[in-house]
């Protein structure tokens, strides 16, 4: 088993190095956990990433405390989260006290103008990466599918923005439509077979 | 509002939702109709979340301290701490129930919703303060460059940020 000082270090220089988002996170871990130190092996990190998209909260935080159980057991999950964690929320909070100490001049308020929508743009190809592996996934199950994953992103989308139903509304009804949907699909699947 | 209501409040932002970002949409629709927060908060945070290393759930982080100051950051530091520790539960259900269709459907439709809401929020961040020609061009400039994983996302806001300066 790998000592959690190590695996304590390799995170905290993943935390340090991981700008931009998670993609480079993840060929950072890829790289210290399954290349560097082998304490993962190559189909256990591919599951554990996919199993880490169902878990609540952040995906990136997750699959951190499950390969860290993985290696080291309780100590490793404390190990690699204290790691990639610490150096980024220190930094995050240093930004925020260092843009308060400038929002109020006014060069940093037309600044502001225009990181608006940057930051909007960059959200906005957040939820397009995240949406198109369930859009292609119902394409590829054929055209029924496909619409109904189009319906229920579009239609959450409108009810939310036009304000008829609070978000936990919304989610909850879209969880119980997609319980649904899939109850009788795969009821209507069986009885074609038969 | 207290460190507390505002750890609250995150954490149950956090528990109905995935990915760093899904959580923007419940946590806008709480905070700011009671007036705890402002649009502009939120894309601040939001901001402050691209910019910095690590998850970009930690945004949460950044609008915590906007919010409360130090407190408010360390509040929304535990809030978010606590849900992805759930995943250890959800390895040893999901691998005995995640073949059953209705858990796989509304496990997909609960995604599709996450999204559906992420975009919804977004729109309502960006035309808040009435929308131009200008706003429209960078958003989509932004999302452009983004698709290059080569292109820092500092240097993406740095260019909106000078564009936002020139033309005021």
């Amino acid at each position: 088993m790998i000592s959690s000082w190590i695996l304590l270090r390799g995170w905290f220089l993943i935390g340090i190095q991981s700008f931009g988002g998670g993609s480079t996170t993840l060929l950072l871990i890829r790289r210290f956990m399954v290349e560097r130190t082998k304490c993962i092996s190559e189909d256990q990190f591919t599951r554990d990433w996919a199993l880490c998209q169902m878990a609540p909260g952040i995906n990136l935080m997750a699959f951190a405390i499950l390969l860290g159980k993985q290696a080291a057991g309780f100590r490793g999950v404390l190990a690699c989260i204290v790691g990639l964690l610490f150096p980024s929320i220190l930094l995050t909070v240093a930004l925020t006290a260092a843009y308060v100490a400038i929002r109020d001049y006014p060069a940093v308020q037309f600044a502001l103008k225009g990181i608006l929508p940057g930051t909007v743009g960059l959200g906005l190809l957040t939820a397009f990466q995240m949406g198109r592996k369930p859009v292609e996934d119902a394409n590829k199950s054929g055209k029924w599918e496909l619409t109904f994953a189009v319906f229920l992103l579009v239609s959450s989308a409108l009810l939310l923005y036009q304000g008829s139903l609070s978000v936990t509304a919304v989610l909850i009804a879209a969880s119980v439509v997609g319980a649904i949907e899939g109850t009788v699909r795969s009821r209507m699947n069986r009885k074609a077979e038969a | 509002m207290t460190p507390f209501t505002l750890f609250l409040y995150m954490l149950r932002a956090s528990l109905l939702s995935t990915g760093g970002f899904g959580n923007v949409s419940s946590l806008h629709s709480d905070f700011v109709p009671r007036g705890w927060a402002t649009d502009s908060k939120f894309v601040e945070a939001l901001t402050v979340g691209q910019l910095s290393p690590g998850p970009n759930g930690l945004w949460v982080v950044s609008l915590g301290y906007l919010m409360l100051g130090p407190w408010g950051a360390f509040a929304a530091t535990i809030a978010i701490l606590l849900p992805p520790c759930l995943i250890i539960g959800v390895e040893k259900l999901y691998s005995k129930v995640q073949h059953h269709p209705a858990v796989e459907g509304c496990v997909r439709g609960l995604m599709l919703a996450v999204i559906g809401t992420v975009v919804a929020v977004l729109t309502k961040l960006l035309t808040a303060g009435g929308v131009d020609l200008a706003k429209i061009l960078l958003t989509i400039l932004a999302f452009g460059l983004g698709w290059f994983p080569k292109i820092p996302v500092v240097a993406i806001i740095a260019l909106c940020g000078t564009v936002g300066y020139l033309v005021r």
